[in-house]
């Protein structure tokens, strides 16, 4: 999902997963109304906003390991797993007030490996990371995409993911 | 209904842990309330008679102010880090997780408040019977202040100047709990029974707890959406 800023991208993103109702029309995802519904289809989605879900005073694994129990019961080693994927495994255990910015984001990502969420909604989860960093992304949406899952993304920049299906969305201001 | 509770648990262990890590937050509070306990005091004067008879408004309202400005710990840090929202997105029910949070905030603010509370009565000099009722009041009245005050905290949460406004709609909300609070002590110092307002307070209480963790996810969703 591409736009300039201020055409919607992330009002658009938050009325997909049920957080903000839309002034008018309806969101349907298996013929289910998500902000009837929203209970149902709750634990199905994914959501790495601008705010990051990711608590100052607790360390990374400790954030992970609070949103694994926030939606279905993750192992420790899981979470550690996942922590290892996104780069941060020896950081796991230091505050998160002290990591950087881009550090910060891949705590984040690392959300999407530990819930059985199979629709990601990503507002521009590029932001602070470095090519390393985005191509770890990269292959995690290509890798959900694999496994049957969808993932939203708004970006500013050109995806390259293999062998995934992408549609483009233009937003105009 | 097992994920449910272990997420309401994580969140109480979360909340905890933070603010066990964030001192300053629980510590700044009950300093304040000493300091408007002593203000009190100093412009009461020195006759006893008189201060014996007002203390417990005193102690009482203090107590109040310092859980009005304490409130902003509840919801604050966690809607400017987005926590809030995954909260909103759990498969578990959102009243469930709030009163987890607002469980948490009590344990960590109203400890340490009932404490000071119980010290700074003995050291003005109150009676043994009064600090009893003080203490009795404190300990069912602290709940009601932290349920209804979640309320009045989710409303405002990241609103420009939302702590004065939060302030405004919630100490209007926190009278019955003084009434009762005070008319328990004054009661205590003549020597009079004060299970009525114990009972009132509880009374309270229970509907209190029935009530405000829906009310606090309500408004938590309103503020998001």
């Amino acid at each position: 999902m591409q736009g300039p800023n201020g055409s919607g991208k992330t009002s658009l993103i938050r009325i997909l997963c049920g957080l903000a109702r839309p002034a008018s029309g309806r969101v349907t995802w298996n013929d289910t109304d998500v902000h009837r519904d929203f209970v149902s289809i709750r634990d199905k989605i994914n959501y790495v906003g601008h705010r990051r879900g990711v608590c100052d005073e607790l360390t990374p694994l400790e954030n992970l390991l609070f949103a694994g129990d926030l939606h279905t019961r993750q192992t420790h080693n899981d979470c550690l797993a996942a922590l290892e994927k996104v780069g941060l495994g020896a950081l796991s255990n230091t505050v998160c007030r002290k990591l950087s910015a881009g550090q910060i984001q891949r705590a984040a990502l690392a959300r999407l490996l530990v819930t059985d969420a199979t629709l990601w909604c990503l507002d521009e989860p590029f932001t602070a990371l470095d090519t390393q960093g985005r191509a770890i992304i990269e292959s995690m949406l290509s890798d959900n995409a694999k496994n049957g899952g969808i993932s939203v993304v708004a970006t500013h920049q050109p995806l390259s993911l293999s062998g995934s299906n992408i549609k483009s969305l233009n937003l105009d201001g | 209904m097992n994920d449910a509770l272990n997420a309401a648990r994580a969140v109480a262990l979360r909340d905890l842990k933070r603010h066990l890590r964030r001192r300053q937050d629980l510590v700044q509070p009950v300093v304040f309330f000493v300091i408007v306990v002593t203000l009190f005091a100093i412009a009461v004067g020195p006759d006893a008679a008189i201060f014996a008879k007002i203390a417990p408004a005193g102690v009482w309202v203090a107590v109040l102010l310092a859980t009005t400005i304490n409130l902003d710990a509840m919801f604050l840090s966690d809607y400017q880090d987005g926590t809030i929202e995954q909260l909103l997105l759990s498969p578990a029910p959102l009243p469930l997780l709030v009163a987890s949070k607002i469980f948490a905030h009590w344990c960590a603010t109203a400890g340490p408040q009932i404490a000071i509370s119980i010290v700074v009565a003995i050291v003005l000099g109150l009676e043994g019977p009064v600090v009893s009722a003080l203490a009795a009041t404190l300990i069912l009245g602290s709940p009601i202040l932290s349920l209804v005050g979640a309320i009045a905290s989710a409303l405002t949460v990241g609103l420009r100047g939302g702590a004065m406004l939060q302030a405004l709609i919630i100490l209007p909300l926190y009278m019955p709990t003084l009434i009762f609070g005070t008319a328990a002590m004054h009661n205590a110092a003549l020597d009079l029974p004060i299970s009525a307002e114990i009972y009132f307070l509880a009374g309270l209480g229970v509907m209190a707890v029935s009530l405000a963790p829906f009310a606090a996810a309500m408004a938590l969703r309103i503020r998001l959406s």
